[in-house]
C-alpha cells in the first residue's frame, strides 16, 4: 500500500502517522521527492483501515499495490534513483559505460585495458575474478589475486572498479571493490543477495538467463529489504530458441523496467550476443532504447583470451563505438 | 376540624407508612439473601405484574393509577436496595474506579488529536483551550475521528456537540451510539462568525455564502436581511473560507472564524454577524479508553429505556433518589428501532461520592443498555 502525501505537510504530523503505521506492525519506506512524499507501507497491509487514512487531510491518495516487489517499486518512489559509485552517477538521465575484460589474467592485461577504456570514455572498469564458468575444467579466474589486480588498475586509472561475487564465504574479499555484481546465475541465490543487502555498498545485479521481469524485480527487492536501495539492474539476454546468438538481447525489458521500477537499468551487450561484431549494433540499439548505461568486455588480445574472448572487442573497436554511443546519447537527450 | 387536626392525623399515617416501609425493605432484603442462596434473579418481572395488579383490585376507581405508581416506586426502591446489599460491584463502577487508579495526576499537556474540517476549524480552537501544544490532525468527517481513536492514530479526539443558539449536533450524538470512547473533557467557546470574502471584493457583489449548517443556522437573522444570495451548506466553516480563498470567484463569501481570516488571507465584510451575541458551541475531547482526571464533576452516560409508559419517569426518580443533578438530557431516535429512543444524560457531581457508585450500579442493573462515556471537567 501507498500513502501519497499532501505538499508541505507538518513534520509532526507526518511523524504521528508514521509512527501509528508502524505500531501496526509494517514498516514505512518514506520517499521524499520535490514535489510529493510517498509513504510504502510493507507487510501485511490487510488489517490497516485504508479508510480512515484517505480521510486524512494530510493525505493526498492511498493506494493498494498488488505488485509482489514494493521497494524497488517505482509507486513507491516515483523518481529515478541515482546510484552513486565512488562519485560516478548512474540514472536519471547519468548514462554510464563500464568496460573491461571478461576476467583479469594479469597485471599488464588488465592496466592495458583500464587505460584503453579509460582514454575511450569509459566511467568504470569490469574484470572477473570469480569466474562462473560452464565447465569445470575451464579457468575458473584468479580470485583474490585478481582482485588485488583490479584494484592496482584502478589506482591506476581512477575507474571505479566492477567484480563479480559468487557466494558469501567470498564477500569479505570484496570490501575494497565499488560495485558488487551478482551474476545471472545468482539472481536467484537469495543467500547471497540478503548477504549484499546488508551491506552499503552499489550493487550490479544481472538478470537470470531464463527469468521474468518480476522475478528479477524481486531479487533486486531481496537486496533492497535487507536495507541496500543502491541496486542498478543489468539486462544481458535471455535464453530463448534460437542458438545463433549466445541469447536473446531482450531490449523492451528496458522499456518495461522504466515503467517498473525507479532503479537505473543497464544493458549488457557482450553477454546477450556472444559475438563481438554483434555488440557495437545491440550497445546502440540499447542506448537508444533509453538504458541508463552499458556493460561492454573488451580485451587487449581477444584471441587469447582466457575467457569468453569471442565477444570481447578490442581497444580500438570500443573507442570507435564510443564515440557512435556519445552520438545516439545527443539524439536522445535532444528529444 | 383545623389544619393542624389534619396534620395529625397525617402524622400518625407517616408513622405506621414508615414503619411499614422499614419492615417491608428488611423483608425484601431477606428475599434477596434467600434468592442469593437458591441461585435466583433478584427482579421477578411477573410477580411485579401480579403486585400491581392485587394493588388495583384493591384501591377503588379513582386511586388506581396513583396505587400503580406508587408499587412502581416501591418496588423500584426495594430492588435498588436489595442490589446495594446483595450484589458485588457493577462492571462500570470497577471499570470507573481503575481508570481514577491508573489516569495520571495531570491532564497532558501535548497530545495528537483528531478534528473534523481543515486549518482554522473551531474544533482547533478547542484544542487550543485543552491543550498547550496539541498536535492536530484533521480528518474528513465525524466518523473518522471516532475511528482515529480507537484505532489509536491519535490520542484524543475534538468534537462539537451542542451550540447555545442551533442546539445539538446530531450527527455526533448519533454516532455515540456506534462507537466505544470515554469523555476526558469538555470545553465551551465563544463563536463568533465573521462574513469573509477575497480582497477587494464588496458585500453587494456576493451573490452565495457558504458555510457549515450550524453556522447558516446561527446566523439566520442575519442571511435573511441579504437580498438574492444564496445560502450553500459545506462540511464545516474553515472549508467554507479555503474553497472561497482559493476560487477565483468574486461572488461567494465564508462565514467562518476570525482566524480563518488571517489563514485564508480573507477580508471581512462584515463582523460579528450570528444572531446571538452569546453563541457558544460545547466541544467534547474524547480518548479510547477512560481517564478520569482529578477535580472531574460532570458524568456523561447514554441509557435504553425500554418501551413502555413510565420507564423515563421510573429512570429519573433514581437520580432523584440517589440526590443527584441532571444537566442535560437529550433523545435521539434509535436506526432500525421503530420509534425507540436513546436517552443521553448528563450529571452533576463529584465521581468519589459513594452516592455516584451507587447511582452507576442502579442504572446498569436496572436499564436495557447502560453506556458509561466518562467523567470530566468542563472548561469554560
Amino acid at each position: 500500500m501507498i500513502v501519497v502525501l499532501k505538499n508541505n505537510v507538518q513534520e509532526e504530523k507526518r511523524t504521528q502517522l508514521i509512527e501509528w503505521i508502524e505500531s501496526q506492525g509494517l514498516r514505512v519506506h518514506v520517499s521524499t521527492g520535490d514535489y510529493q512524499t510517498v509513504l510504502g507501507l510493507l507487510g501485511n497491509t490487510d488489517r490497516i483501515d485504508m479508510e480512515l487514512i484517505a480521510s486524512m487531510e494530510i493525505v493526498d491518495t492511498v493506494k493498494r499495490i498488488s505488485d509482489p516487489f514494493k521497494r524497488c517499486n517505482r509507486k513507491f518512489h516515483p523518481e529515478d534513483t541515482i546510484v552513486d559509485v565512488a562519485g560516478v552517477k548512474v540514472g536519471h538521465g547519468n548514462f554510464c559505460v563500464i568496460a573491461g575484460p571478461c576476467s583479469v589474467e594479469s597485471e599488464e592485461q588488465i592496466k592495458e585495458v583500464a587505460r584503453a577504456v579509460k582514454t575511450a570514455g569509459a566511467q568504470m572498469l569490469r574484470g572477473g575474478a570469480f569466474k562462473p564458468r560452464t565447465s569445470p575444467y575451464d579457468f575458473q579466474g584468479l580470485k583474490a589475486d585478481g582482485l588485488e589486480l583490479l584494484k592496482a588498475a584502478r589506482e591506476e586509472t581512477g575507474l571505479p572498479i566492477v567484480s563479480e561475487c559468487m557466494g558469501v564465504t567470498d564477500l569479505a574479499l570484496f570490501e575494497d571493490v565499488d560495485v558488487i555484481q551478482i551474476g545471472a546465475r545468482n539472481m536467484q541465490n537469495f543467500e547471497l543477495l540478503k548477504a549484499v543487502g546488508r551491506l552499503s555498498k552499489p550493487v550490479l545485479l544481472k538478470r537470470g538467463l531464463a527469468n521474468t521481469l518480476k522475478e528479477f524485480l524481486m531479487s533486486a527487492e531481496y537486496i533492497m529489504s535487507e536495507g541496500n536501495d543502491r541496486v542498478i539492474l543489468c539486462e544481458r539476454g535471455i535464453r530463448t530458441f534460437d542458438d545463433y546468438t549466445r541469447n536473446t538481447l531482450d531490449l523492451a525489458a528496458v522499456s518495461m523496467l522504466r515503467e517498473l521500477t525507479h532503479l537505473p537499468i543497464i544493458v549488457d551487450p557482450s553477454h546477450a550476443t556472444g559475438i563481438a561484431r554483434l555488440v557495437p549494433p545491440m550497445a546502440l540499439a540499447a542506448t537508444a532504447s533509453g538504458a541508463d548505461g552499458l556493460i561492454i568486455e573488451v580485451h587487449n588480445d581477444p584471441m587469447h583470451a582466457l575467457c569468453d574472448g569471442a565477444q570481447s572487442l578490442k581497444p580500438e573497436e570500443f573507442d570507435r563505438l564510443m564515440r557512435r554511443i556519445g552520438r545516439i546519447r545527443d539524439i536522445i537527450s535532444e528529444s | 376540624m383545623e389544619l393542624h387536626t389534619y396534620r395529625e392525623q397525617i402524622n400518625e399515617i407517616d408513622e405506621q407508612l414508615l414503619q411499614l416501609f422499614e419492615q417491608r425493605m428488611k423483608v425484601s432484603l431477606d428475599i434477596a439473601e434467600w434468592k442469593k442462596k437458591e441461585g435466583r434473579p433478584v427482579p421477578d418481572l411477573q410477580r411485579e405484574r401480579e403486585k400491581i395488579n392485587e394493588v388495583r383490585d384493591r384501591l377503588p376507581e379513582e386511586l388506581k393509577d396513583y396505587g400503580t405508581s406508587l408499587y412502581g416506586l416501591l418496588m423500584d426502591l426495594s430492588k435498588s436496595y436489595q442490589r446495594s446489599h446483595t450484589s458485588e460491584q457493577g462492571k462500570t463502577s470497577a471499570g470507573i474506579g481503575d481508570a481514577l487508579k491508573k489516569t495520571p495526576q495531570v491532564f497532558p499537556e501535548d497530545a495528537a488529536v483528531a478534528c473534523q474540517g481543515v486549518e482554522g476549524a473551531y474544533s482547533q480552537i478547542a484544542c487550543a483551550r485543552i491543550f498547550r501544544h496539541p498536535n492536530v490532525l484533521y480528518f474528513d468527517t465525524f466518523p473518522a475521528v471516532f475511528s482515529a481513536i480507537e484505532k489509536g492514530l491519535c490520542r484524543y479526539g475534538m468534537l462539537p456537540l451542542e451550540n447555545s443558539t442551533a442546539g445539538s449536533v446530531n450527527q455526533v450524538y448519533d454516532l455515540m451510539m456506534q462507537h466505544h470512547f470515554s469523555i476526558v473533557r469538555s470545553v465551551r467557546i465563544k463563536v463568533d462568525h465573521h462574513l469573509l470574502a477575497r480582497k477587494g471584493v464588496a458585500l453587494s457583489d456576493i451573490r452565495t455564502i457558504y458555510s457549515h449548517e450550524q453556522a447558516i443556522s446561527q446566523c439566520a437573522g442575519f442571511l435573511s436581511t441579504l437580498q438574492g444570495v444564496n445560502v450553500v451548506p459545506c462540511e464545516n466553516t474553515a472549508a467554507a473560507a479555503r474553497m472561497v480563498a482559493e476560487s477565483e470567484r468574486e461572488d461567494i463569501a465564508a462565514l467562518s472564524s476570525r482566524s480563518c481570516m488571517d489563514l485564508y488571507d480573507l477580508a471581512c465584510l462584515k463582523a460579528d454577524v450570528q444572531d446571538s451575541a452569546n453563541n457558544y458551541t460545547r466541544f467534547i475531547c474524547i480518548s479510547k479508553e477512560p481517564e478520569i482526571y482529578p477535580g472531574a464533576d460532570r458524568t456523561s452516560m447514554m441509557l435504553v429505556l425500554p418501551h413502555t409508559p413510565g420507564s423515563l419517569y421510573r429512570t429519573l426518580s433514581r437520580f432523584y433518589a440517589h440526590g443527584i443533578n441532571i444537566n442535560k438530557l437529550e433523545s435521539r431516535p434509535m436506526p432500525e428501532r421503530n420509534f425507540e429512543f436513546m436517552f443521553y444524560f448528563d450529571i452533576e457531581g463529584s465521581v468519589y461520592a459513594p452516592r455516584f457508585t451507587r447511582l452507576i450500579d442502579d442504572l446498569e442493573s436496572s436499564c436495557e443498555s447502560f453506556v458509561y462515556l466518562g467523567s470530566y471537567t468542563e472548561i469554560f
